[in-house]
């Protein structure tokens, strides 16, 4: 797992202003997306998940995810954005060149309330595979391979099968400076 | 318990577990693994995959087919990324799985051999007084032990062995007694020999010829009959021993006493005394004890003996007192050693002595709750002691 802490960058996080909420757009920095191994897990097939935890003091902190799923047949992304709790509308990129453009010039609204706040810190973590997809493999390996064995014990399937889990294959940090 | 073999079999044990622990690691975990993340097999499935869409551009009639194919090889290689994410954790579980089975494996055998060997060892213990009793001499052994290890086996053992000795003394004993009835019918036989053949030609000589002198021959057969009497009397005294009438004395002025008395008895024996210098007290018969000390004094002098020496002891053995009969002899001939105090052993030829002295004051000596024992023997001269147990301890 790599750590990168990219502080004092804007990566160009813009804020604007909706009516009295205040609301910045957060925009992923085109490195992450460029990172070889944030690629190969896009194009893996498998659901690819970016999640933010955004931090500025102790009463502000948003959660958001994004999922990536490239799709090899129709060689399409399927992406979904979820910000806060809230699913926007799943979005389909034909290409990796718009993928990483849409992500990084678009951007994710993000609302603050009627918070002053200077700068958030921002954490993304890569997750390589879904949860179902996770329960998937596990049920294969543990289960579907051992039948053909025909050896291992329920006590080894669960040990294996546990030993299968999500964890973030590498993580990025980065400040996003929001004053006026 | 046996430390060392316990300790060994665990030693050995261990690095059982530890091959079978690497081999089934090696053979096992490395082999899933390695098939899994197989990178040929993984172009292969990737290959397989892209083909299907392929077919379905030239064949579209057949897409859903193709793409259903294209998306079973898709989701197995998905899953085989999954795994591959997660290698050295799956390895990391499978070997500590390995080496819970084995630690479990290896615990539970330790403690079969520590629970083996515990029973065993209680088994052993409850022989040790079996063992004790086929030492002391019992012939009838009964081993409660019934199994058919080699605690069993030594169980049986014991009980043969016991079985074994009782015939073994048995028999010897019958062989014993009847060599001894042998030698006593020889010698009973040879001591009435000579009196009853010179008594035959006595009378022979009073029937056939007329001018023998008849009082001399009346009187050699009477020192004839003198000669069986004396015989008779002799085993007449040995059957008739009686329990000691013992008082507490002082040995030192008993033992001057009988040195005074009997300093002429034997004309080629000198008797010297060496007295403790404090008085040495035991319940003793005299009349018995004197009887002990004339055949002792006796067996010197006819062994060619010059001198004697009498010597009262304190503490001979813890309480016991006793008196010390040593004389300048040649000593006693090895073969009669063993069986010194049994009845009829005796260096003299037949009809020189019965071989009863010895054995009669050795009983005279346990009747007294003593004993009669064999100091020495060699060319120095031989020693005798005479053992007495303290006045209180007497029977």
């Amino acid at each position: 797992m790599t750590l990168l802490l990219m502080m004092g960058m804007n990566w160009g996080s813009v804020l604007v202003n909706q009516g009295s909420e205040r609301v910045f757009l957060l925009r992923i920095p085109e490195y992450v997306l460029s990172d070889s191994r944030v690629q190969k897990s896009i194009h893996s097939g498998l659901t690819c998940t970016l999640m933010f935890d955004l931090r500025a003091n102790d009463a502000f902190r948003k959660t958001g995810l994004v999922t990536v799923r490239f799709e090899p047949w129709d060689e399409i992304f399927l992406v979904e954005i979820v910000v806060d709790g809230q699913k926007h509308n799943p979005q389909t990129v034909t290409s990796n060149k718009d993928l990483i453009a849409w992500l990084t010039q678009v951007g994710f609204r993000i609302h603050t309330g009627d918070q002053v706040i200077q700068s958030i810190s921002v954490n993304l973590k890569l997750v390589p595979f879904s949860e179902k997809e996770q329960e998937d493999a596990q049920r294969w390996f543990t289960k579907d391979l051992n039948n053909d064995r025909g050896s291992l014990s329920t006590v080894a399937d669960y040990v294996l099968a546990s030993s299968i889990g999500r964890k973030s294959a590498c993580q990025f940090s980065w400040e996003v400076d929001l004053a006026p | 318990m046996n430390l060392r073999l316990m300790n060994t079999t665990l030693l050995i044990s261990l690095m059982a577990t530890l091959i079978v622990v690497k081999l089934v690691q090696n053979q096992l975990t490395g082999s899933i693994l390695d098939v899994a993340f197989n990178q040929e097999s993984q172009s292969l499935l990737l290959s397989s995959r892209d083909d299907q869409r392929q077919l379905a551009e030239l064949d579209s009639s057949r897409e859903s087919k193709y793409r259903q194919r294209f998306d079973v090889i898709q989701t197995h290689l998905q899953r085989m990324k999954i795994i591959e994410a997660n290698r050295r954790r799956i390895k990391q579980r499978s070997d500590l799985l390995i080496w819970l089975v084995m630690a479990i494996v290896a615990g539970a055998t330790a403690w079969v051999l520590l629970s083996r060997s515990r029973r065993r060892d209680q088994r052993l213990r409850q022989l040790i007084p079996h063992l004790q009793a086929l030492a002391s001499g019992s012939h009838r052994i009964q081993v409660s032990e019934q199994g058919t290890d080699l605690v069993g086996r030594f169980a049986r053992l014991i009980e043969d062995t016991a079985s074994g000795f009782a015939r073994e003394r048995q028999r010897s004993a019958s062989l014993q007694n009847l060599k001894s009835w042998q030698e006593m019918a020889r010698r009973h036989a040879h001591e009435l020999k000579t009196p009853l053949a010179a008594l035959k030609l006595e009378l022979e000589r009073l029937s056939e010829h007329r001018d023998v002198d008849r009082a001399a021959a009346v009187a050699s057969m009477f020192e004839e009959l003198d000669q069986i009497n004396l015989f008779v009397a002799a085993f007449t005294g040995f059957a008739r021993l009686g329990k000691p009438r013992t008082e507490v004395r002082d040995l030192g002025p008993f033992i001057e006493r009988f040195a005074t008395t009997f300093a002429s008895a034997w004309d080629v024996l000198e008797i010297h005394v060496e007295l403790a210098t404090q008085p040495v007290i035991a319940a003793i018969d005299i009349h018995l004890i004197k009887q002990v000390l004339v055949n002792l004094c006796s067996n010197s002098a006819h062994a060619g003996a010059s001198r004697i020496q009498l010597q009262s002891s304190l503490h001979v053995n813890r309480r016991d007192v006793g008196i010390d009969v040593i004389d300048d002899g040649p000593g006693l001939p090895d073969m009669i050693r063993a069986h010194l105090f049994q009845p009829y052993t005796t260096t003299s030829k037949l009809g020189e002595g019965m071989g009863l002295g010895l054995a009669i004051s050795r009983k005279i000596m346990l009747d007294h709750g003593g004993d009669l024992i064999l100091l020495f023997s060699g060319t120095a001269g031989t020693g005798f002691r005479l053992e007495f147990p303290h006045p209180e301890d007497a029977p």
